[in-house]
């Protein structure tokens, strides 16, 4: 049930990627200061902005658990966050690679953007030791829930927070979403932003399917009364 | 009878194995170091560090870091009869300390290993220093390794709060351990220590034929309440007629 | 609308090193999770395997039961 749409929704998501790339080594102008090194952003900036969204998205799914008591909602947030939190590491590292060829050095602290997202990848990362720490499976899922929606809220204001002192602090050194960016790169952008957005939720997708799969072997297990296999993991929600 | 070296074998693996599987130590011990690091930043309102403060900075996140890992080391033994199943088999059962200091050993590599990179890519301004840090590193951690696993070994038995640094260590380690007590027995400092020593340096117990000389690992977990908690005595735990 | 192609700050060589390794770890990245969905995969093809052995045992003893 859960892997009904994934074939197709794969298939979307590799055309789109094949697509992206062919963007961005292709049709992409390269930027006046930073030249090729500019191409990073095309995979760095999607990535960061598809891990924010699918932690929100953590949270709704963690808003829609506390409501409904349905443990479903339960592996939803947990699977986004997860894949979530892979992006995140995905986005550090290459937001450090950019900043070594731009600016010389693997991580620079003044950058509020790169630092204010390690604080957020760092808060998720607890999510896991703090999922450990609870024995009870109910109450280790609400509380989950509870922390995955405040911290869910958090990252908006954050972002939010990040931006205003911007204005204050540094300008921006490279070309953004917001202005002065020619259609070219903009179109590119946007292209490898649907392939990012595809991408978290072929792999949500595929989380649950197998968490499922799993799930369900275990539903036959029992259903046999065949003894259940060990390794069960302490945290990882049930699905099926 | 098993020797010595196999047994050795058998318990390390077993401990490897089981952290591969459940990633319980390593992952804290990593994300609590890279949080002290972004701590220790804004805290200390400096964005490159070098010579003694760097060294400061370093040593103390290693060392609560290594705390985290300490009090987690013989929980599992605790939980699911390991201590028991070392008493009947028939080795020596300074093998389990010898285990368990390798394990720890291989933990507080792998910490290093990827905090210390991170710690160079955060505060130092250039590497130079570090081909030297890693034989004290390596030092270090067999120190840290052998003084750890005697003092987790002691307090997993005394059940008592294990002599523990203030701070956030504190708050990952409390939220741990609450949930190992059952019961909040005083803590003897005596008996704890003469228990443990003693089960250390024990020899082998003659064991009766029935019982088989087996593997150390795979010990029967006790029964499960309806709430997915275990019965309240658990197995592995030493009795007061210890 | 030229954003231009005036110098690029990096020589091109070095610069698509850069670049090339920051698409290389979003790849790897990729490809080890690829990687560790497959374990999991082997791990539940493996249960259904015995899962499938002992209700294949279930029905031998139950047609044994109903001739005996």
């Amino acid at each position: 049930m859960y892997g009904k749409g994934l074939k197709p929704l794969s298939i979307a998501t590799v055309a789109m990627l094949a697509l992206t790339l062919s963007l961005v080594f292709f049709y992409a102008p390269l930027d006046a200061d930073q030249g090729f090194i500019q191409k990073i952003f095309y995979v760095h900036v999607p990535l960061a902005i598809t891990a924010l969204v699918g932690f929100i998205a953590g949270g709704v799914f963690a808003i829609l658990h506390l409501r409904s008591n349905d443990r479903k909602w339960d592996a939803y947030s947990y699977v986004a966050i997860h894949i979530s939190v892979i992006f995140g590491v995905a986005v550090l590292i290459t937001g450090a690679i950019w900043a070594k060829a731009s600016w010389g050095h693997w991580w620079v602290w003044d950058e509020p953007t790169l630092v204010s997202f390690l604080i957020v990848f760092l808060l998720y990362a607890t999510y896991y030791p703090f999922r450990y720490a609870i024995e009870d499976r109910d109450r280790q899922a609400r509380y989950a829930s509870v922390f995955a929606v405040t911290a869910g809220a958090f990252v908006p204001l954050n972002f939010m927070a990040v931006r205003m002192a911007q204005s204050l602090v540094h300008p921006r050194t490279f070309a953004t979403a917001e202005g002065g960016m020619p259609g070219e790169m903009m179109l590119t952008f946007l292209c490898s932003l649907v392939t990012m957005g595809l991408l978290w939720t072929t792999l949500v997708k595929f989380e649950l399917t197998a968490k499922s799969a799993s799930g369900q072997v275990k539903r036959l297990r029992r259903a046999l009364d065949a003894p259940v296999a060990g390794g069960n993991s302490r945290i990882a929600p049930e699905v099926s | 009878m098993t020797p010595s070296h196999t047994a050795f074998a058998a318990i390390l693996a077993k401990d490897l194995r089981s952290e591969l599987r459940t990633l319980q130590s390593l992952p804290a011990m990593a994300l609590f170091a890279v949080t002290t690091f972004v701590i220790f930043r804004f805290g200390l309102d400096r964005t490159s560090l070098s010579g003694s403060l760097a060294s400061g900075v370093l040593w103390a996140t290693l060392l609560f870091a290594a705390v985290l890992g300490i009090n987690r080391l013989f929980v599992a033994e605790r939980e699911e009869g390991g201590f028991d199943a070392i008493r009947l088999a028939p080795i020596d059962r300074t093998v389990l300390f010898a285990a368990k200091v390798a394990a720890l050993l291989v933990y507080l590599g792998t910490l290093q290993l990827v905090t210390v990179p991170i710690f160079a890519i955060f505060f130092l301004d250039d590497a130079a220093g570090l081909g030297p840090l890693v034989a004290v590193l390596l030092l270090t951690d067999l120190g840290l390794a052998a003084t750890g696993t005697l003092i987790s070994s002691m307090a997993v038995n005394s059940r008592a709060r294990p002599p523990r640094a203030a701070g956030p260590a504190a708050a990952l380690g409390a939220a741990d351990d609450r949930r190992h007590r059952r019961h909040r027995a005083p803590a003897l400092a005596g008996r704890p220590l003469l228990r443990s020593l003693r089960h250390l340096a024990d020899g082998p117990r003659s064991i009766r034929s029935d019982l088989r000389p087996g593997r150390v690992c795979g010990f029967r977990l006790p029964p499960r309440g309806l709430t997915g908690r275990p019965a309240s005595t658990p197995l592995g735990a030493c009795t007061a007629k210890d | 609308m030229e954003v231009l192609i005036a110098a690029p700050a990096l020589p091109l060589d070095e610069a698509g090193k850069y670049v090339a390794g920051a698409y290389i770890v979003f790849m790897v990245l990729l490809v080890v999770y690829v990687a560790i969905m497959a374990a999991k995969l082997g791990r539940i093809e493996r249960e259904l395997r015995e899962v499938a052995a002992i209700a294949e045992e279930r029905k031998d003893e139950r047609r044994e039961e109903v001739n005996a």
